[in-house]
C-alpha cells in the first residue's frame, strides 16, 4: 500500500480511536459520578427549592418553576419572559359529572 | 476486500484534495454544532433531574390578585390532616436585591442547629472553623457566587442585611456551599428562620410557603385536588410541573439555537442534492476511462463507496471528537452562554459528563449514509451506460 493511502487510515484510525476513548471514559464518568450527585441532592434536600442558579436577574427567572403566572413585565419592560417556558401553572377544574 | 482496490480508492481522495478537505471541514462542523450544542442540554438536563428526585412533591402557594403572597402557616397543620401527606412545612424563603452589583440572592430560612450542619452536612459546606466555636451573633451560610460578590464589596467574615424597615443587620459567615452543588447554590443564603423572618418582615403566623411531602406517587394527583379544593385561592405546583418546565426551557433554548443551524443543514443538503443529481464532466471520464480499461460495475462502486464512506466517517468521527473536547475539556466556551444568560452572579460550574447515543446515532445517520448514498448511486448511473457513450 502506497503511503499516501497509509497515511489516510492512519488518520481515520486515530480519528475513530480518540472519539470512541473519549466516549468511552465519558460514559464511565457519567456512571461514577455518585458522591457528586448525592451532595447536589443533599444541597437541594437542604434548601428544598427548584432549579438551576443560571440567572438570578429577575427572581422569577430564578426559581422559574415557582415563578408568579403571567408574570411579564413584573420587574422590568426589557426582561420579556418567554411564553411557556417559564410556567408551570395549570389550573384544575372540577370535573363535570357524567349521566 | 481488494487492498489494491483499497489503496487506489485512499489514493484517488489526494485528487481534486482541497475539494474534498472542504467537504470534510463542513461536515466536522456540522456535526460539531449540534454535539456540542446537544451535549450542553442533556448534561444541564441531567443536572436538574439528579436534583428533581430530592424535590418535595408539592409546593403550596397563596395567591391574591395572580400575584403569590404570604400564606396563613396554619394551613400546614390542615393539609397534614389529608391522608397520604406524610409532612406539610411551611418555610420562609424569598429574593434579597442587591443593590451594589446588582443581583438578587436567593435567602432561605433553615433551622437546623450548627451541630446538625457540622454532622450532616459536613460534605455540603466548607465551615468556617474559627467562627463556628464562638458563635453568638446570627449567622448565615453561602453560596460561592454570593461569597464572590460579598468579598468583592470588602465584607470578609460577615455581612450587613438591610431589612424591610431599614435597620441594619450584621450577619456572621459560618460557612460556604462547596463547589460541588454550584449550580443549585450559587446564589442561596441559607439563615436562620427567625432572623429571615426579621429580614423580610414575615409575621411568626405567616410563612412563603407550604411544601408537602407525599410519599406514595400515585397519590399526589388526588392531594393536590384536594388542597385546592380546601383552599381555592392557592396554586400547587407538582414535581412533575416542574419537570415539565425544565423540558419546555431546554426545548426553547437547544430550538432556538438549531433554528439558527438550518442554514447549514441547507447547505449541506443542497450539496448532497447537487452531488446526487450528477457527476462533473471529469468524474464522468474517470468512470469511463475505468470500465473502458475492464473494470467491473462493482469495482466502481466499491471504490466510490471507499472515497465516500471515508469523507464521511473521518467527518464524523472529528466532529464528535472535536464537540467533546470542546464541551468537556474547554467546557463549552461560547455556547455555554446561549444557557447561562448573562449576569453579575454566574455561576463557574464544570459540564457533567453525559453521552446522548440517540443524538450520536441521528447525526450518525444524517450524515454519513446520505453521502455515501449521494456519492454511490451517480456514479452507479454512469457506471452501466457503455464506456465509449460516457467518454464522448
Amino acid at each position: 500500500m502506497s503511503s499516501k493511502a497509509k497515511l489516510l487510515l492512519f488518520a481515520l484510525t486515530m480519528v475513530m480511536a480518540i472519539s470512541l476513548s473519549t466516549g468511552g471514559s465519558l460514559w464511565r464518568a457519567q456512571t461514577s459520578q455518585t458522591k457528586r450527585n448525592l451532595i447536589k441532592q443533599q444541597a437541594v434536600e437542604l434548601i428544598q427549592l427548584p432549579d438551576l442558579a443560571l440567572t438570578s436577574e429577575a427572581t422569577w427567572l430564578r426559581h422559574r418553576s415557582l415563578a408568579t403566572p403571567f408574570s411579564i413585565f413584573a420587574e422590568d419592560g426589557a426582561l420579556l419572559d418567554y411564553y411557556p417556558s417559564s410556567f408551570v401553572y395549570k389550573m384544575i377544574l372540577p370535573q363535570p359529572k357524567h349521566r | 476486500m481488494n487492498l489494491k482496490l483499497l489503496d487506489y480508492g485512499l489514493r484517488s481522495l489526494w485528487r481534486r484534495f482541497w475539494k474534498r478537505f472542504t467537504v470534510i471541514i463542513i461536515f466536522s462542523l456540522l456535526v460539531f454544532l449540534l454535539v456540542s450544542v446537544f451535549s450542553i442540554t442533556t448534561s444541564l438536563q441531567k443536572e436538574l433531574g439528579i436534583t428533581l428526585e430530592a424535590l418535595p412533591e408539592l409546593i403550596v402557594q397563596k395567591m391574591s390578585g395572580g400575584r403569590q403572597t404570604i400564606i396563613p402557616a396554619d394551613r400546614a397543620y390542615e393539609i397534614a390532616t389529608i391522608p397520604g401527606v406524610s409532612t406539610a412545612i411551611p418555610r420562609v424563603w424569598g429574593y434579597y436585591y442587591f443593590a451594589s452589583a446588582n443581583v438578587n440572592f436567593t435567602v432561605v430560612g433553615q433551622d437546623p442547629d450548627l451541630e446538625s450542619y457540622k454532622l450532616k452536612y459536613s460534605e455540603l459546606f466548607d465551615l468556617n472553623a474559627s467562627l463556628l466555636d464562638t458563635l453568638s451573633e446570627p449567622y448565615f451560610f453561602a453560596g460561592r457566587g454570593v461569597v464572590d460578590i460579598i468579598n468583592k464589596y470588602y465584607f470578609k467574615d460577615e455581612f450587613f442585611f438591610i431589612t424591610s424597615n431599614g435597620q441594619v443587620l450584621t450577619l456572621a459567615l459560618a460557612g460556604t456551599f462547596t463547589d460541588e452543588s454550584v449550580l443549585e447554590t450559587n446564589d442561596v443564603i441559607l439563615m436562620p428562620e427567625d432572623v429571615v423572618r426579621e429580614l423580610f418582615d414575615i409575621y411568626e403566623d405567616d410563612a412563603t410557603d407550604i411544601v408537602v411531602r407525599v410519599p406514595n406517587p400515585y397519590e399526589i394527583e388526588v392531594v393536590k385536588q384536594k388542597i385546592q379544593f380546601l383552599y381555592p385561592d392557592c396554586r400547587i405546583v407538582s414535581k412533575s410541573q416542574i419537570e415539565s418546565s425544565y423540558q419546555n426551557v431546554f426545548d426553547y433554548k437547544s430550538g432556538l439555537f438549531l433554528a439558527l443551524l438550518i442554514p447549514a443543514f441547507m447547505a449541506f443538503f443542497t450539496m448532497v442534492y447537487d452531488k446526487s443529481s450528477g457527476l462533473s464532466l471529469e468524474e464522468k471520464r474517470e468512470i469511463g476511462i475505468m470500465k473502458a480499461v475492464g473494470w467491473r460495475v462493482e469495482d466502481i462502486l466499491i471504490l466510490k463507496l471507499i472515497e465516500s464512506g471515508f469523507i464521511s466517517l473521518f467527518s464524523f468521527f472529528s466532529g464528535v471528537a472535536l464537540s467533546f473536547f470542546f464541551v468537556y475539556t474547554l467546557d463549552a466556551p461560547i455556547l455555554k452562554n446561549l444557557f447561562i444568560g448573562a449576569g453579575n452572579l454566574k455561576p463557574s460550574f464544570q459540564l457533567i459528563p453525559m453521552i446522548d447515543i440517540h443524538i450520536l446515532s441521528l447525526s450518525f445517520m444524517a450524515i454519513v449514509p446520505i453521502y455515501i448514498l449521494a456519492t454511490i448511486i451517480p456514479a452507479w448511473k454512469t457506471a452501466i451506460i457503455d464506456a465509449d457513450e460516457v467518454m464522448r
